[in-house]
């Protein structure tokens, strides 16, 4: 028999009732996403480490508090935080990444593209890694849509509001994203495995 | 690049974002989907968007345990 499959607002009821092996699962569960999205936008693997902690601690201390409201959006919620906090790390070291002024600033133009083994290139782990790599190299404002819309949840009204941006903008930058990712693609001749 | 399909009155790419994100209203919702039903331009561009997502997909990667180990630890620290 099929084991029930405890939704993510049962978790987080449970966890601030004291059962920490809920906090676990909630982890496991939603871990990739949310790593992935921090690491894509500040592309620096021990920076996402960091704010991946930094994520949680606020999560843990927000349940904790019993202040979460966020009723069946865990992890758009998590999300939201750990976007919050790649701003903050920027301004902190005042370095916030570029914001280009055109819309259509091609990726294509800026990338090195390097032979590659042909062979190597079907390897699972090698295709993975390039994607990431095409994802990273976007533009942040593009990563950002992207991933506040993708991994987040967070319609392009929210999206806009967020960034202190026009709804056409950051459509424009998702279409431009789109592309981009597209032209990165292309370029490459990435044929992903499913 | 222009944002306006070809022929298509008030059609943009737009229209096709929005659609894959599930925020096009009904009336939006039935055109889109005409369109790209009828148009083989439209159904090509939805369909590069669909696989652009999904290989964004394929790109996602773990945390290190550490970081994970440090969270739980962090949890239980302060639960007393």
């Amino acid at each position: 028999m099929q084991k029930p499959v405890l939704t993510d607002q049962q978790l987080v009821e449970l966890y601030q009732q004291g059962n920490e092996n809920c906090l676990t699962i909630l982890i496991e569960r939603h871990q990739k996403r949310i790593f992935s999205a921090i690491l894509f936008l500040v592309n620096d693997r021990e920076t996402a480490e960091d704010i991946f902690q930094d994520t949680f601690v606020k999560v843990i201390n927000t349940l904790k508090r019993g202040a979460y409201n966020e009723e069946g959006k865990f992890l758009p919620w998590v999300l939201r935080i750990g976007h919050n906090l790649v701003i903050d790390h920027f301004r902190r070291n005042q370095r916030m990444p570029l914001v280009h002024d055109k819309e259509d600033y091609s990726i294509i133009e800026s990338l090195k593209l390097t032979d590659e083994n042909a062979q190597d290139k079907m390897m699972r782990e090698q295709i993975y890694k390039e994607v990431r790599l095409l994802v990273e190299e976007l533009p942040f404002e593009q990563k950002e849509v992207v991933i506040l819309r993708h991994f987040a949840d967070m319609s392009f009204k929210e999206i806009a509001d967020a960034t202190g941006v026009s709804i056409n903008t950051a459509l424009g930058r998702m279409r431009y994203a789109l592309i981009n990712l597209r032209k990165i693609i292309e370029t490459k001749k990435l044929v992903l495995v499913s | 690049m222009n944002n306006y399909l070809p022929m298509y009155d008030n059609f943009t790419h737009n229209h096709l974002i929005l659609y894959y994100f599930n925020e096009t209203d009904l009336p939006d919702t039935v055109i889109t989907q005409q369109h790209i039903d009828t148009y083989p331009e439209v159904e090509e561009e939805y369909d590069a968007i669909v696989k652009t997502m999904e290989k964004i997909e394929q790109a996602l990667v773990s945390p290190s345990q550490e970081s994970i180990n440090k969270i739980l630890a962090y949890s239980k620290a302060v639960s007393g």
